[in-house]
């Protein structure tokens, strides 16, 4: 299976940018593999880009030293989804003790994926979201992958930090083909309608990453100018 | 400093910056040549440590000293002029470096490593990177910037943290201290300007991560990407022991070394070949009766093959064949690698003392608008919801138990929809000092927006 994939990053209207992405493509025994992720870091916290920088930091690491070797090893699903989430576990705990030697604290969301040729894996908690859109002209569709772990829409209840571990959600499963993966923060959708996303990203109509970049630029600008002030990062990723 | 004249030097071009200082190009009007010129950018020893160090040292890949000026309170130190560019940039002009090229001038730099290590006072160079070579138009390599080189025996010359993040040695930049540094640190740094120049991916950027070299081309020898992996390995003690074993084991890869995978790639095929004889040998004899002893010596070795093949693989690290990276995209404002970062180190024990005084208050102070309490509440008791916003009209969007720093103004808001239209309320703020069990209150009195 071909992916085709691309990243847009923007400060939005922040100082800082506290969100991070990773796009990682791997070419393994001729088939691909693609890891994205998103993190957003708690802005209320100090040291939100450290945190999510650190987490994505960290999971890319464990995709190209475990995960990889994982996959090409043909481990089962649930030893991949267990080994992401040691992962995660091993960030809170490392940010749980840092916070706690310097009397800080900082935490952040993740929403992480691994695509290979036939299955998909999702690893999420907090805010950010995944999305699958399928389907082709007025019959194409938007599945949002994701639950918000949030109270009334303002309080996070789950993210990686420095607070007691709660566990991520973990999602497996089989991938459609010709189907688009959108991971996305909470800056890039709070002012767009799944309706809207589910147009510029319609499988058919995404052939080359130049038209991933662009329209998740335009779309970018269209919530910057929708008076969106937080930082505003998306991951897409069309499989053919 | 452009124009500027000093004594004999006329400055002209800035060469480049770093912890400890500036360096200049200057001419010297006498000997009628350009020379290169340090300013120290601090005050205190460390001219005279790097002076004292640099005067004593001759070898052909190290920077000779030519002259000391000091300038009012400024430090100069002239050194000789490298005509060329250093290391990263002519990685990133040109790509990456052939593999003979590559260890030919990694040995060259561990000659000069072990010729520092084996003095009779040690120097650990300990900032080992690209930036700090410069190659010059000949194609000889210099090392240059001594500023963090550390004497491992001199006891007034005490060890500081030093070095890049992705070339530096996790013991470099431990927060408990570099006691344990030695020389072993330097080849940690040497493998991963090594890794540079073979990959032209940079360890100091984001992932932070060394691959195996074959992942980038599947043409280098599997041996020197284990010398790469030994030498960058994050324990000192999984590492070379001294230089001299690393530059041997290098000595081996100067030349391509083809027959080596070729010997592997005829290895393994006749391993498929016999694995196939022997399963299609099992398939024949369980169709015939009374070879139960065949069959049994089959199946034993069939698993017995299969399980050597395992082991060899993760021996050997060939679980990444037929691996290969396309696309590496990792964005993020955090600086360097890991939590606990020099700058983050730093940064955190400046605010240590403001944060833990303001969590201590905190936590004496509590807010009975009770909205983010993880205890259940009374059935009969309804939640009122509370935004808190800091200085910038930021959303504080923390989980429900965490604790809110007063280091800046925190702006509590309640939003319309808890209160219903024309309705009367009394709100009542409460802080209360648990020790003293100390009192303030406010009331306030709310009236919803009529129908």
């Amino acid at each position: 299976m071909r992916f085709i994939s691309d990243a847009y990053w923007d400060r939005g209207m922040r100082d800082g940018n506290q969100d991070s992405i990773s796009l990682q493509e791997v070419r393994m025994k001729g088939k691909m593999v693609v890891f994205a992720l998103v993190c957003d870091g708690i802005g209320g916290l100090e040291q939100g880009e450290k945190a999510s920088g650190f987490v994505a930091e960290k999971m890319t690491e464990w995709f190209y030293r475990e995960a990889i070797v994982m996959l090409k090893r043909r481990k089962s699903r649930k030893k991949i989804e267990k080994s992401g989430l040691r992962i995660l576990y091993g960030c809170n705990r490392e940010m749980q003790c840092f916070g706690e030697e310097n009397g800080s604290r900082m935490g952040t969301t993740v929403t992480a994926m691994i695509l290979t040729g036939r299955r998909y894996f999702l690893w999420h908690s907090g805010d950010t979201r995944a999305y699958r859109i399928t389907g082709k002209g007025a019959g194409g569709k938007i599945r949002r992958m994701t639950t918000d772990h949030t109270r009334d829409n303002v309080t996070l209840l789950r993210c990686i930090g420095s607070f007691p571990w709660t566990a991520p959600e973990v999602q497996s499963g089989y991938l459609v083909r010709k189907s688009v993966f959108l991971l996305c923060s909470d800056g890039f959708r709070n002012r767009l309608a799944e309706e809207r996303i589910k147009e510029a990203f319609l499988p058919e109509t995404v052939e080359r990453k130049e038209q991933i970049y662009k329209r998740l630029k335009e779309m970018t600008e269209y919530v910057k100018g929708h008076g969106e002030k937080d930082n505003i990062s998306a991951v897409a990723v069309r499989m053919e | 400093m452009k124009g500027m004249e000093i004594g004999k030097y006329i400055f002209y071009e800035e060469l480049g910056s770093g912890g400890s200082g500036t360096v200049y190009r200057v001419y010297d009007k006498h000997l009628k040549c350009d020379r290169a010129v340090k300013k120290f950018s601090e005050e205190g020893e460390i001219w005279k440590k790097e002076m004292d160090m640099l005067k004593e040292l001759r070898h052909p890949l190290l920077p000779v000293i030519m002259d000391t000026i000091e300038d009012g309170e400024n430090r100069y130190l002239v050194m000789e002029y490298i005509e060329g560019k250093n290391l990263r940039d002519y990685v990133r002009e040109r790509g990456r470096i052939g593999q003979e090229q590559a260890v030919e001038w990694v040995m060259d730099l561990a000659e000069a490593l072990i010729y520092l290590h084996e003095r009779s006072s040690p120097v650990i160079y300990r900032d080992m990177k690209p930036a700090n070579i410069m190659v010059d138009q000949g194609g000889n390599l210099r090392l240059i910037d001594f500023g963090t080189a550390w004497m491992r025996y001199q006891r007034e010359d005490k060890a500081f943290r030093a070095g890049t993040y992705g070339y530096a040695a996790p013991e470099q930049l431990a927060a408990e201290g570099t006691e344990d540094m030695d020389e072993r640190s330097d080849i940690y740094g040497l493998g991963a300007t090594l890794y540079y120049m073979l990959t032209g991916e940079d360890p100091s950027k984001p992932p932070f991560l060394i691959h195996p070299i074959r992942f980038f081309d599947r043409s280098f020898p599997a041996g020197l990407e284990r010398a790469v992996e030994k030498a960058t390995a994050a324990e000192k003690e999984a590492r070379y022991g001294t230089m001299r074993q690393f530059q041997a084991v290098l000595k081996k890869y100067k030349k391509k070394n083809r027959m080596w995978e070729r010997a592997g790639r005829i290895t393994e095929g006749l391993y498929y070949i016999a694995l196939l004889g022997i399963c299609i040998c099992f398939a024949r004899l369980c169709n015939e009766p009374g070879k139960e002893k065949e069959i049994l010596f089959c199946a034993a070795v069939i698993i017995g093959l299969c399980l050597a093949k395992t082991a060899v693989a993760s021996c050997t690290g060939r679980n990444r064949r037929g691996i290969r990276r396309e696309r590496s995209l990792l964005l993020t404002e955090k600086r360097g690698k890991g939590l606990m970062i020099l700058f983050m180190g730093i940064l955190s024990m400046a605010v240590t003392g403001t944060v833990q005084a303001s969590t201590s208050r905190n936590t004496e102070h509590s807010f009975p608008v009770s909205i983010n309490r993880e205890q259940p509440l009374a059935e009969e008791e309804n939640s009122l919801w509370v935004d808190v916003r800091n200085e910038k009209g930021q959303k504080l969007l923390i989980r429900y138990d965490a604790v809110y720093l007063l280091t800046e103004t925190l702006k509590l808001e309640l939003p319309l929809s808890n209160f219903t239209e024309g309705g009367i309320y009394r709100l009542r703020l409460e802080c209360m000092d648990c020790e003293t069990e100390e009192t303030s209150s406010r009331t306030f009195y709310l009236k919803g927006l009529e129908p």
